[in-house]
């Protein structure tokens, strides 16, 4: 991954209020460039909101907003958009029109359309050109919207919850043209509830809650770091002994504990073994674990 | 400020409501133009006595004051404003109301040129309605057997097509305000009714839209009032410039 100048996107201070509700509350945030950026969180983070405001759909109440090395505002907006693609989360499409009047009408807003490539997407994705689009099904018009955000050939790929309603073999295909296109050397930010397929396909992950960004890992690193260790002594100690550098939380089971760690495992693992101990091993983490450890270590903040 | 690429979504999504528009009100005028002999006659025939007599003799004894009274007088303005708020009442709300909106705004055109093309498709298509809705009369006359000078009866589309912009932008604005589209149609009429109220009385009626778009001066004395057509067409490009501003700031 070859870092950038500018960062594809930074956030700084974000906060977007909805009435009483904070949808985004004091997000900061860098995407860099030529990566896939899974943005993850539970209904109501406040994901597509975040995207949305960097999108200009939404105007920020406060906080300031880059992307692709220029501020978000209205006066650059239009040249944003011609580097930018967008696969909503409803997939809002012209319903009316047949695909190709939809690719037609698109292809003449943007200066780099490259008819090209979207006839390839086109074939891959086995999408009738004269079908009206509100007859197509939900994975089809998902892969229409991702022809769309593809054909103008964007820096920056905005994809919120896009393979919702996809089947498992759309999913892939869905997701590997993406994957190709960052090889590419463009970047994705993609907003999922299905965390498998985003730790397949993502080079670093943000989780959100409640509006605010809990964490920002790299994918690479979660697979390599993040453990549990469940460790029985022989003798009673106190949990807070095991408060150790790199563990990150102690939960007992019966007579042992659990141990969440993000770094410095194998420190800690010689210092575990110097306590006599009928069981120390380790399990290898997912990114689901880590999200929902995430989740709880929030929801039991007050 | 305006986007051609976008010219052709608007006038394929706005396109029937015109076409029928205009079928509705050139079918209107051709029966007008068409029943002016069998009108006069039974007229002539019936035994009418009084001020309704003197009133239906008095405008059928010319046609041209016949036409001009139920054309620009009467069923144009009528007609166009309910066109008007048809048109309108969709422009931005159909789109919020079913989710394109958000499609449309992440396209690489600027705020200001998708509100400018969305209003000035409408507009143009309302002009060409009533203009050539009004064309279609005027040949429909000389086809009947009643002609007249084209200047002296065609004239009445400028201000017609002034009031009809005003209305359409009460129902633009209300259109952009509200994320649906019924709705906004409903608040449009009710505006559009309110207008009418200046009419009712003699200080104000100068004021009111629908007078100044049946050019009744220009019936009586053979002048436009260009003040008239001036202040709708003031009008409607206040609303347009509201609804326009609001537009650009829109969340979606």
């Amino acid at each position: 991954m070859s870092q950038a100048p500018s960062p594809a996107v930074r956030i700084g201070g974000l906060a977007k209020r909805f009435g009483e509700v904070k949808a985004v509350d004091g997000v900061d945030l860098e995407v860099p460039r030529g990566c896939i950026f899974g943005l993850l969180g539970p209904n109501g983070a406040g994901k597509t909101t975040t995207l949305k405001l960097l999108l200009g759909l939404l105007h920020p109440d406060a906080g300031t907003l880059e992307v692709l090395g220029k501020p978000v505002n209205r006066f650059t907006l239009p040249d944003l958009l011609q580097r930018v693609g967008y696969v909503a989360e409803g997939r809002d499409l012209y319903g009316y029109m047949r695909v190709g009047e939809l690719i037609g009408f698109n292809a003449r807003l943007y200066r780099n359309w490259d008819h090209k490539a979207v006839s390839r997407y086109l074939d891959l994705f086995r999408l009738p050109m004269d079908r009206k689009v509100e007859d197509l099904s939900q994975g089809m018009k998902s892969q229409l919207a991702l022809v769309l955000a593809l054909g103008h050939r964007p820096e920056l790929l905005v994809l919120d919850e896009p393979t919702g309603g996809l089947d498992p073999l759309m999913r892939r295909e869905f997701l590997s043209l993406v994957i190709e296109e960052v090889a590419g050397g463009r970047t994705a930010i993609l907003s999922s509830h299905i965390l498998h397929e985003v730790e397949r396909v993502a080079d670093l992950v943000a989780v959100m809650r409640r509006g605010r960004i809990l964490a920002v890992r790299a994918v690479e690193a979660i697979r390599r770091d993040e453990k549990r260790v469940r460790f029985v002594p022989q003798h009673e100690i106190s949990p807070d002994d095991l408060r150790l550098p790199g563990v990150t939380g102690v939960e007992r089971q019966g007579k042992g504990f659990v141990l969440s760690v993000s770094s410095d495992l194998e420190a800690l693992l010689q210092r575990l073994a110097a306590i006599p101990h009928f069981v120390l091993e380790v399990v290898d983490l997912n990114l689901e674990d880590v999200f929902f450890d995430y989740m709880g270590k929030e929801e039991s903040t007050p | 400020m305006i986007s051609l690429g976008l010219v052709w979504k608007e006038v394929r999504e706005t396109r029937w409501k015109h076409v029928v528009g205009f079928l509705v009100l050139a079918a209107l005028g051709v029966l007008l133009a068409g029943m002016y002999r069998y009108l006069r006659d039974l007229v002539g025939d019936l035994p009418l006595t009084g001020e309704l007599a003197r009133m239906l003799e008095a405008q059928l004894a010319n046609y041209f004051l016949y036409l001009w009274a139920n054309w620009y007088g009467k069923n144009l303005y009528q007609l166009t404003s309910i066109l008007a708020i048809v048109v309108g009442m969709g422009l931005v709300a159909a789109e919020a109301g079913n989710g394109t909106l958000g499609f449309l705004l992440t396209r690489p055109v600027s705020r200001a040129a998708v509100f400018t093309t969305k209003y000035l498709t409408g507009a143009a298509g309302l002009a060409l309605t009533v203009a050539g809705a009004s064309v279609v009369t005027w040949l429909a006359s000389g086809a009947f057997g009643h002609p007249i000078p084209a200047g002296r009866f065609l004239v009445g589309i400028i201000p017609a097509i002034a009031g009809t912009l005003v209305i359409y932008g009460v129902a633009v604005l209300c259109s952009t305000l509200s994320g649906d589209q019924v709705r906004a149609g409903a608040a449009a009429a009710v505006l559009a009714a309110l207008l009418s109220v200046p009419s009712w009385f003699g200080r104000t009626r100068a004021f009111s839209v629908y007078r100044q778009m049946q050019a009744l001066y220009y019936l009586s004395t053979g002048t436009l009032r260009l003040d008239a057509v001036a202040g709708l067409a003031l009008a409607a490009a206040a609303l347009a410039l509201v609804a326009g501003f609001i537009f650009v700031r829109k969340e979606a």
